[in-house]
């Protein structure tokens, strides 16, 4: 005779009346194989370290039991093949291991229920205060979506369609008329500024013009200095 | 001069009262790292016959979902 003890997940809905048949359930197949459970203890609901079926949280059981060898084996089918359980990890233990059970099934699952509804309690203002106002829009919403929709049925698509047309048709020779207006003040813009390069264009050539006769005129400067040079010689 | 250990004391056998359990999470938190991964005994100055423990323990807690197996490091 071995002392082992199942550690094991249940589904996070069920709630403290079907939490309590799961239990049993598991308890009596136990039975039926060929072991006798010592102890149970509820650890309550707990995050995950990790998703398991699409679930975040788990409520862990922790049963201590003793049988025959094979009874591990078969209780690990029992547990594999109940839907309701996501996880389960069995080890042997010691005897002196094994809990004293303190607490009834019943005591134990109206305490987690009233630990949760604390926690709940405790959060709920924060809950409260932020789901509000989303609902709140959620609604707004659904009303405008409501009412826009029964604004589309009663008016008719037939009977939207033109208008929607004709407001189109306007807007697109608002639009021309503004690319036109734009598109000679683009041209307005541009006139000045090609007159202006070629003003300066023509800046530049005079400059070039200028320049040569300068040349000239300084070099007949020079001319003159080394005739009065030559003079003096 | 004389020799100066700097080889630190396993805290399991300092302790013998702290047992290592796969249902003691919280204490098996300390030896892993925040990616999950088991921290060898060189680094945390845990000997080779708790720290086969420890690693038997942390791997068992894993399967129970109690620790993570790995957590993605860009979601610090």
């Amino acid at each position: 005779m071995n002392y082992y003890e199942t550690l094991y997940i249940v589904h996070p809905s069920l709630e403290s009346g079907r939490l309590k048949d799961i239990i049993l359930s598991v308890e009596e197949s136990l039975k039926k194989i060929g072991g006798s459970p010592l102890a149970m203890e509820l650890w309550g609901k707990r995050k995950l370290a990790y998703f398991i079926d699409k679930q975040r949280y788990g409520t862990y059981v922790l049963l201590h039991y003793n049988g025959e060898g094979k009874c591990t084996g078969e209780f690990a089918v029992e547990l594999e093949q109940n839907p309701n359980i996501l996880a389960y990890l069995t080890t042997s233990i010691e005897k002196e291991n094994v809990l004293e059970q303190a607490e009834d099934l019943d005591t134990q699952i109206a305490g987690k229920t009233r630990e949760s509804q604390r926690t709940e309690s405790s959060s709920e203002p924060t809950k409260t205060t932020e789901t509000e106002p989303t609902e709140v829009t959620t609604q707004e919403n659904d009303t405008i979506d409501a009412t826009a929709d029964e604004v589309t049925s009663e008016g008719g698509d037939e009977q939207l369609d033109p208008e929607t047309e004709t407001k189109e048709a306007d807007t697109s020779e608002v639009e021309n008329e503004e690319e036109s207006v734009e598109v000679g003040e683009a041209k307005a813009d541009e006139e000045p500024l090609e007159a202006t390069e070629n003003e300066s264009d023509k800046k530049d050539t005079a400059d070039d013009e200028v320049s040569p006769e300068e040349d000239i005129e300084s070099k007949q400067e020079n001319a003159d200095e080394t005739a009065a040079v030559s003079e003096e010689e | 001069m004389a020799f100066v250990s700097n080889r630190r004391i396993c805290i399991f056998c300092e302790n013998s009262e702290q047992k290592i359990n796969y249902k003691e999470f919280k204490t098996l938190r300390k030896f892993i790292t925040d990616q999950g991964k088991i921290i060898p005994g060189h680094v945390t100055g845990v000997c080779a016959k708790h720290q086969r423990h420890l690693g038997r323990a942390i791997k068992q807690s894993r399967n129970i979902a109690l620790l993570p197996y790995s957590v993605d490091p860009r979601h610090f």
